[in-house]
């Protein structure tokens, strides 16, 4: 996908993709640094990130940078945090109306990425901190957050599973942080944490659509200070370090259970099973075709929604389903028994184009959307994997029923988490193999 | 028909809408009242697309599209997008819609699908929070009831009553279809006019009931203890009046969004003032929903203590009828619509659903804009007396049944 973009290179080592087209009616800049996921660090970088949001030179407070970029047609910009696998992805972003579409032609696009310029370079600091009383403020929201992430039920068993799965290593962290690790912030050390994070390692700036003129002069101009672009982290395996299949029950007062499976696949995202791993995937829960939904769902009628999906960095693939808590065992069975199935090669032609098929929309449809076009060429820098849409097309193409079968073959059981009313559910035994 | 051409993009959309939504379950119809259970609406969605004659998302899957459908107050839409094979898609989704299957056995399969579905929603403290509230601003009107229904209401529906709403409702003479691709709409009128179509005959003309609702609200506060990290507050406002057509209803959603902008938007005072004492974060928003016979405006916020963020919520809305808006705010609110409206041109599906409910409403595709640009802030400050009854204002809190939850 990254060769769409041209690719110019900042003073300070920052590479900027650009992709000017007319197909879309917006202009989108999104800027990615780099880190990786570890404790402590991962709660002052979501930290770092809400506060940069707070305000900067011209614009002191959320508000008044609230009012900034509604001013400017109903410009978006925000700062957060994601993951992917072993790492943390500090972005801002920075979504702009096309300024020939509006009344009048106003100048849009050049202000709005000045201003995300002071916001990442000049935050409101005094004496060498951040101020104390948006800093508790802040504090405060991200704990609710870190709290609040039980409320999205399916996002918390993939978390929960997750954690599971890699007791030993950072990948089970949340981009969000730990409680715990909130008790040792303060506005100064959360300053120089700040400095780091510009100062050090991998940044990249993307820009899509409607680029004003003179685009690379200006983002150059917001966003040349002088930074150490440290070498790009890349992703590892988590290691597995037990055998046989664990089961954990995690009780909470809710009508319907929410069960997660957590399973490895041993395919990392530079190998060349990668696009079988993602047939495999498909043909197994990607889709309202797929064996899942069509046994569990439409046939059982045990489960409202069941599907699968496949964290690439990690070589994971969860299989997540909300069902009757009395019926979990028997929903559990069918899914096991489809995995089994597959793996023997008892997949239907239909099965089988339908995935292929879904799959070939989902990379050509990548062209038609700029957070697509952004995510997969960032994704295509951070997994080594950079063919163009048409190369992808070609090997999905190419996949043969033995490849997802010997892939199928090769995935693993490890984790089944399942989050379920007290005494909703007959108890899942441990450690049953 | 409607047709947006969307050179350069590899998607086509296509969306064929019913004007059949959750809110009806009463009219008249030759001469007779019909009543229907909760529920009826999404039910039938659910039943077509999963036809016995075979499952329509495998057969769009066949085809290499994804589908969908939803239902909503006023309207049931099906959907696909696909890169390839537009037309056959195109062809399937019309012929879906046309003659779907209602055996007994299909009917009470599906039953025990939608009620996993129910019980799923029910379980999330914004949607019982939400059904609380209407239960407690409407003593009649069905927007009491979820769109689903509940587990007790679908009971009742059979698979005769599938069928008679179906023949009644589904007529394509009473359907919008909207098409996003990168194509030709001259071409593509005559692969619609091609593919088979039943005889329909005209259709039926319905006269929907129309329920009027007394002054004040059935209670004014209902709690709840589920398990969530924070308390979730909905305070609801009907409207002082009724709107007198639907051109009105789709002008009042213009306003109610700027409106809503000033008062309760990230940059009003209110905002402000609860986000700098802690009692505010990200989720904090205000919506409209209105038709013909109702108007109810919706904040929700997630908060520690949501008492006093319902007061402050009142208070807001008390003040800013006495004194009426900030003009700047307006016109911040009038140019962020406007580029809200042409960054919406990035995804030609949205684009679809902005323009159905505008033609539902009697509007022009693009009448919206015009509409926008228009506003005056003595309109604005009119409006504003009009809707947001304090009278007819009632609360709802969901409180965290567990402390914190086992999170983190």
């Amino acid at each position: 996908m990254l060769a769409e973009f041209q690719t110019a290179c900042l003073k300070n080592g920052t590479s900027v993709h650009m992709l000017s087209t007319q197909r879309f009616k917006t202009l989108t800049v999104r800027v990615y640094l780099q880190r990786r996921l570890e404790a402590v660090a991962n709660t002052r970088t979501a930290l770092v990130m809400r506060l940069l949001s707070r305000g900067c030179d011209g614009w002191p407070t959320t508000r008044d940078l609230t009012r900034r970029f509604d001013s400017l047609y109903g410009s978006v910009m925000g700062t957060g945090v994601g993951k992917s696998g072993g790492l943390q992805l500090a972005h801002f972003h920075l979504e702009t109306p096309a300024e020939q579409y509006l009344p009048q032609r106003p100048s849009v696009g050049g202000p709005a990425i000045q201003t995300l310029g002071k916001v990442m370079t000049a935050p409101v600091i005094k004496d060498g901190a951040f101020p104390a009383d948006a800093t508790d403020q802040e504090v405060a929201y991200l704990a609710r957050d870190i709290r609040g992430l039980i409320n999205d039920r399916t996002r918390y068993s993939v978390l929960r599973c997750t954690q599971e799965m890699c007791q030993d290593g950072p990948y089970g962290l949340s981009e969000l942080g730990r409680l715990e690790d909130l008790d040792s912030v303060d506005p100064r050390n959360l300053y120089s944490h700040y400095q780091q994070l510009m100062a050090k390692g991998p940044m990249d700036v993307f820009a899509v659509g409607h680029l004003p003129p003179g685009i690379p002069e200006l983002l150059a101009a917001a966003l040349d200070f002088p930074r150490d672009p440290a070498p790009r982290e890349t992703n590892h395996v988590a290691p597995r370090t037990r055998a046989g299949v664990r089961e954990v029950l995690e009780e909470l007062d809710i009508a319907q259970a929410r069960l997660c499976l957590g399973l490895r696949c041993y395919v990392p995202p530079a190998h060349p099973d990668y696009y079988a791993l993602l047939m495999y995937d498909g043909i197994l829960g990607g889709f309202p075709h797929s064996k899942l939904f069509v046994h569990v769902r439409e046939e059982a009628g045990l489960a409202y929604d069941v599907w699968s999906f496949v964290s690439a960095a990690l070589g994971f693939q969860y299989i997540v389903a909300g069902v009757h808590p009395a019926h979990y065992r028997q929903a559990l069975e069918i899914i096991e028994h489809q995995r089994r199935q597959l793996a023997d090669g008892s997949v239907s032609p239909h099965e089988l184009e339908s995935t292929r098929a879904a799959l070939i929309s989902r990379v050509k449809a990548t062209r038609d959307s700029p957070s697509r076009l952004i995510g997969a060429a960032y994704s295509g820098l951070l997994t080594g994997r950079t063919e163009s849409p048409e190369e992808q097309v070609a090997a999905l193409s190419r996949v043969a029923l033995d490849d997802v079968v010997r892939v199928a073959g090769q995935v693993q059981l490890d984790i089944i988490y399942l989050l379920a009313p007290e005494g909703g559910t007959e108890a899942a035994s441990p450690g049953r193999q | 028909m409607w047709v947006l051409p969307t050179p350069g993009f590899a998607r086509y959309h296509a969306a064929l809408t019913v004007p059949y939504g959750a809110l009806d379950l009463r009219y008249r119809m030759d001469g007779r009242e019909v009543t229907l259970p909760p529920g009826i609406a999404h039910f039938l969605e659910h039943q077509v697309f999963s036809s016995e004659r075979g499952d329509a998302f495998e057969e769009f899957a066949r085809l290499g599209a994804s589908a969908n459908a939803f239902t909503s107050y006023d309207q049931t839409t099906y959907l696909f997008s696909t890169t390839d094979r537009f037309h056959e898609c195109l062809a399937l989704l019309l012929s879906f819609l046309q003659e779907p299957a209602f055996s007994r056995r299909g009917v009470e399969k599906e039953k025990s699908i939608i009620e996993q579905e129910i019980r799923m929603y029910d379980d999330m403290p914004t949607v019982r929070g939400s059904r609380n509230l209407r239960e407690a601003l409407y003593s009649d009107h069905p927007l009491r009831y979820d769109v689903g229904g509940s587990v007790d209401s679908i009971q009742l529906i059979d698979a005769d009553m599938l069928r008679q709403v179906h023949d009644t409702f589904y007529h394509p003479a009473r359907m919008i279809l909207f098409v996003a691709g990168d194509l030709e709409p001259a071409s593509l009128m005559q692969h619609v006019e091609a593919v088979p179509s039943r005889d329909w005959g005209k259709p039926v003309t319905i006269q929907r009931h129309r329920y009027v609702e007394p002054g004040g609200v059935l209670r004014p506060l209902v709690e709840v203890w589920l398990p969530a990290s924070i308390p979730f507050l909905q305070v609801g406002f009907r409207d002082a009046r009724l709107p007198s057509d639907r051109r009105e209803v789709a002008r009042r959603e213009i306003l109610a969004g700027l409106i809503h902008y000033c008062l309760f938007g990230k940059t009003s005072d209110l905002y402000w003032d609860l986000y700098q004492s802690g009692l505010a974060g990200n989720a904090f928003s205000a919506g409209y929903e209105a038709g013909d016979d109702y108007g109810l405006t919706v904040v929700a916020a997630e908060t520690e203590d949501p008492r006093k963020t319902a007061d402050k919520v009142l208070a807001t809305v008390e003040a800013a009828q006495a004194t009426g808006l900030d003009e700047d705010s307006l016109e911040r609110a009038r140019k962020k619509m406007l580029g809200n409206l042409v960054s919406m041109f990035n995804h030609p599906e949205s684009v679809g659903q902005t323009v159905v409910s505008q033609l539902l409403q009697g509007l022009g595709p693009l009448e919206l804009l015009d509409m926008v640009a228009g506003v005056t802030p003595a309109e604005a400050n009119r409006r504003l007396l009009d809707f947001m009854d304090p009278r007819s204002h009632a609360v709802s809190i969901v409180w965290p049944a567990s402390p914190g939850g086992t999170g983190g």
